[in-house]
């Protein structure tokens, strides 16, 4: 029964890189053209945890209005594997994964309409309301990492320097600004250099870590002629249950352009 | 009736008998060496004042309390030593009681309440049961008030009953506590002669406590007793 | 003792009608008493013992992997019963002749939605032709009477696999707005998809369809999702429940959760009484078998906590006010014995000079109390028949801890707690008089005639 908490953060966390488009939705002027960026501009002026979190989600998707790539997202618990391959398009508040392998999975849909996640197979009826912080089965392996705007669902504060695998890190506590944010505390490692969030750890309400990520930049992607840094691997660890893990590998990363019915929850159930 | 008894034999020896109370912080010496031999047939009276023994004397004897010292024997067994079994069995049997108050039972009748000492005797059938009480109660002539309860009869008829219930076991003795002290004179009178005619037709031996004068002069004897010892 | 013993006993009755009046009524009081209590007792014990076994289907026997019942939930695929287990259970089962019914059991969580809302559910499976036995069951029909049936709609066995028939609790079916079932909609009635939730219409077409969804983690990892059709509320028997019970059938479970195992499996005799004999034989052949399972009877405190708990604190509960009660008698009985013999003193110093002996005393007067005993054994036994009557008519609902709904009083004494009862309070009295007249018929004889004088 406790898979269900896996997958569903399997799912929420395709959702959690969907994420930054909120910030993109929010933060972009009408009309305006994405910023060129190959990695975070450092600024010689100590940047504020509010520009070190925009920047960091910035890599992880937060980029340009209409975007498209696709993921693997593979589980490893006790000697169970599963690989789900899924295309992911997001514009603005909106993101819509989509299931394409293996075949028994192909076709489900995770949808998001700002905060709200639906989820959709062929076959049934009608979509079902999904909620970030909601334990499915009673155990969520992997949490819920849906939602993750950094920037705008966590206050910030950086309370020191750390280097993560030899990177010098501005080392930040993020406490969660909502009662519906998916996690009420993370610790979050961004580079000093480019900006990156190199790790995550999530925390409990009482400051426990149950549940920490770390992240790998070797895409780029394709912004109106400028090549930018993008998020290729996320390896999620469960704390309480050594040995299972979930590894989101993304490849392809582009600008694309989406009809708005695409995220009309109506229109999938059509 | 006891027929096979035989007149004037001895068979109630008491020797050395001492028997003390204790009423508060005081000890009261009831008995101080008392020897004394009953004779079957007898019809004696214990004479004494108040306080002098009489009524300690015959408990005794009945085996209805225990001396401190002394020896007290009914023929030639050693009661003293008796289980509390042994004694009850031995006042069924042997010995018959008449109170000062009748004490009997009142919601049994005159022939239920003759019966009761009859009821504990496992060796008499049911039929002889019934004619042992008949005839107890034919001798204190109440023939036609078996069927009436206590509070029915007047005081001397109740004592009558006693009488009966006393005699219906077919006792060797019968131990009468001032047996009149809540009769008339009349009645008194009648109760006395009854209990003579009993003895002498019964040969009952009688022994009862008395400050009656006029009992004085029916009976064989008279043991006198004062201060716990007896006078001669 | 002799037929004139008797009769004086029972004539020395009348001798004091007041005070043994008194002393009648308080045991007359106390055995009536007793027998409400253990009518109560009784019919709690009976209430929970068939909500254990038959309405919540937990089964005489239930047989789990090997650490299954505490694991299962956190490693469902590793600690349940799969296809080759359960293939040779189910044969082992079959030869043993005390097995009434026997079936398969999935159990498991997830979340249930209508198209706008989700909400946690927990679910059980079962074979409806199962379900259909033992809603039927005697033992539910004389003690669960309103249980057996589903509160709106037709059981699970009414419907073809394919549908998807389920079975929502009260407050669940109110939670979701499914205020219908399947059989109150038009043979051709669709699913009505929700364009908008928040507009004001959203309420009446979330309960135009019966259908809803199941969404849960399949026991290989996959998350899973699949319709169902609520063909039946039902009352869920424990408050905490109410709000997310579901029932349906083993298979649609066993797709929901990807798998042909099973949580456990479950046996129902015919003669409960055998019940450990029935166990040991099992654990034998399962073992002989090489299967590593799990025996639980019914009132393991694992399986039914609430059965076992309720009976443990009804227990004490019912034992501690017996004991205050059995308290009032007694002192009540010694009471009235003590001032009995001390009134007659004399008159047992007269039966002693008499030649009775001391036992003969004691008799007397236990003879005497016995007779009193019974003359209020039975008249409490009349009381105690009306007050049944009376509080079973009424039909008084409360609230109790830890069941949804309301729950009748009822009394439900049989013929061995008013047996018992009866036994306890003739012995009580029997006692307590002993106890009285003990010393006193060893008190010295010529005491006793002098009654107050000495």
């Amino acid at each position: 029964m406790g898979k269900i908490g896996r997958y569903s953060s399997m799912i929420l966390v395709v959702a959690t890189v969907l994420p930054s488009s909120f910030a993109l939705a929010k933060g972009k002027p009408k009309g305006g053209k994405a910023k060129e960026v190959e990695s975070a501009e450092v600024s010689a002026v100590a940047p504020t945890a509010e520009q070190l979190l925009k920047d960091a989600d910035r890599a992880r998707g937060a980029l340009e209005d209409g975007i498209s790539w696709e993921i693997d997202v593979e589980t490893f618990d006790e000697g169970n594997q599963n690989k789900v391959h899924y295309i992911v398009k997001v514009k603005g508040v909106d993101a819509l994964a989509e299931a394409l392998a293996p075949a028994r999975n192909k076709g489900e849909m995770m949808l998001f309409n700002d905060r709200n996640l639906w989820f959709f197979k062929p076959g049934l009826k009608k979509p079902v309301a999904i909620s970030a912080r909601q334990k499915l089965m009673g155990q969520a392996a992997n949490g819920d990492i849906a939602s993750t705007n950094y920037y705008r669902d966590y206050e910030g504060k950086v309370v020191g320097e750390e280097n993560i695998d030899g990177v010098p890190c501005f080392k930040l506590e993020l406490k969660a600004k909502a009662k519906n944010v998916t996690y009420d505390g993370i610790r979050y490692w961004i580079s000093k250099s480019n900006h990156f969030g190199l790790k995550a750890e999530f925390l409990t309400v009482s400051g426990e870590m149950f549940k920490s990520a770390v992240f790998k930049y070797d895409n780029k992607i394709n912004l109106e002629g400028k090549q930018a840094a993008f998020v290729s691997q996320m390896d999620i660890n469960d704390t309480l249950k050594a040995g299972s893990h979930t590894v989101i590998s993304y490849t392809s990363p582009r600008a694309d352009r989406h009809p708005d019915s695409l995220f009309n929850i109506n229109n999938l159930v059509r | 009736m006891n027929s096979n008894v035989k007149t004037g034999e001895t068979f109630v020896e008491l020797k050395g008998l001492v028997k003390n109370y204790r009423l508060g912080q005081t000890v009261v010496s009831a008995l101080r060496g008392v020897d004394l031999e009953l004779h079957r047939g007898e019809f004696t009276a214990v004479i004494g004042a108040s306080g002098s023994g009489k009524s300690t004397l015959l408990n005794m004897i009945g085996s209805i309390d225990n001396p401190d010292s002394g020896s007290i024997k009914f023929d030639g067994v050693e009661i003293t030593q008796l289980s509390d079994d042994a004694k009850s069995h031995l006042r069924n049997q042997k010995i018959g009681f008449i109170f000062q108050s009748f004490n009997l039972i009142p919601v049994l009748n005159v022939e239920e309440n003759v019966e009761l000492p009859l009821l504990i005797n496992h060796s008499i059938s049911a039929i002889e049961r019934s004619e042992r009480v008949a005839a107890a109660i034919a001798d204190v002539g109440l023939s036609s008030f078996m069927k009436n309860r206590p509070d029915q009869l007047s005081g001397g008829q109740r004592q009558r009953v006693a009488i009966a219930r006393a005699l219906a076991g077919n006792p060797d003795l019968v131990l009468a506590d001032e047996p009149t002290a809540n009769l008339d004179s009349t009645n008194s009178g009648k109760i006395i002669d009854l209990m003579l005619e009993l003895n002498s037709r019964r040969k009952v031996t009688f022994l009862f406590s008395t400050h009656d004068a006029n009992l004085m002069n029916r009976v064989s004897r008279i043991v006198n007793i004062q201060d716990g010892v007896i006078r001669v | 003792m002799r037929a004139g013993q008797l009769t004086m006993a029972l004539r020395n009755l009348s001798r004091n009608k007041r005070r043994n009046f008194a002393t009648g009524a308080a045991i007359a009081a106390g055995f009536a008493a007793l027998i409400a209590l253990g009518g109560f007792v009784n019919r709690m014990e009976n209430y929970l013992r068939v909500y254990t076994i038959y309405a919540t289907r937990v089964g005489h026997i239930n047989i789990y992997k090997e650490h299954g019942f505490e694991r299962f939930s956190t490693k469902p695929k590793l600690y349940s019963l799969d296809e080759h287990d359960l293939r040779t259970i189910e044969d082992i089962v079959a030869s043993m002749n005390n097995v009434e019914m026997h079936g398969a059991q999935i159990v498991g969580m997830g979340i249930i939605g209508n198209g706008c809302r989700t909400v946690p559910f927990i679910a059980n499976g079962i074979d409806p032709s199962i379900d259909l036995l033992l809603r039927n069951h005697s033992q539910m029909r004389k003690w669960m009477p309103k249980l057996r049936d589903f509160d709106k709609g037709r059981g699970l066995w009414n419907y073809d696999e394919s549908q998807g028939a389920i079975a929502l609790s009260n407050g669940l079916a109110r939670l979701l707005g499914k205020t219908r079932v399947f059989d109150e909609l038009p043979k051709d009635q669709k699913s009505v998809v929700v364009v908008d939730c928040s507009a004001p219409d959203a309420k009446e077409k979330i309960s135009a369809d019966t259908n809803v969804q199941l969404v849960a983690g399949g026991w290989s990892g996959m998350m899973s999702a699949l319709d169902g059709e609520v063909v039946a509320n039902f009352a869920s028997a424990v408050t905490e429940t109410n709000n997310s019970a579901i029932l349906t059938s083993l298979k649609l479970l066993q797709k929901l959760y990807d798998t042909q195992n099973a949580t456990f499996y479950s046996i129902w005799l015919k003669n409960p009484k055998d019940l450990s004999v029935d166990r040991a034989k099992l654990e034998d052949k399962l073992a002989a078998a090489g299967l590593k399972t799990e025996l639980y009877p019914w009132m393991d405190e694992s399986v039914a906590p609430f059965y076992t708990g309720t009976m443990q604190f009804i227990y004490v509960m019912v034992g501690f006010i017996s004991f205050v009660l059995a308290a009032v008698v007694i002192l009540s009985i010694f009471n009235s014995a003590t001032m009995t013999i001390i009134e007659r003193s004399q008159e047992i110093g007269m039966m002693r000079s008499l030649g009775f002996t001391r036992r003969q005393i004691r008799q007397l007067f236990v003879a005497e109390m016995v007779f009193l005993s019974v003359i209020s054994v039975v008249c409490g036994g009349i009381v105690a028949t009306l007050r049944v009557f009376i509080v079973n008519s009424l039909g008084v609902p409360y609230k109790a801890p830890g069941i949804a709904g309301h729950m009748t009083l009822q009394l439900a004494p049989n013929l061995l707690i008013v047996s018992t009862s009866a036994a306890l309070t003739l012995s009580l009295a029997i006692l307590t008089t002993l106890i009285a007249v003990w010393s006193v018929a060893k008190t010295n004889i010529a005491t006793l005639l002098l009654g107050s004088q000495r």
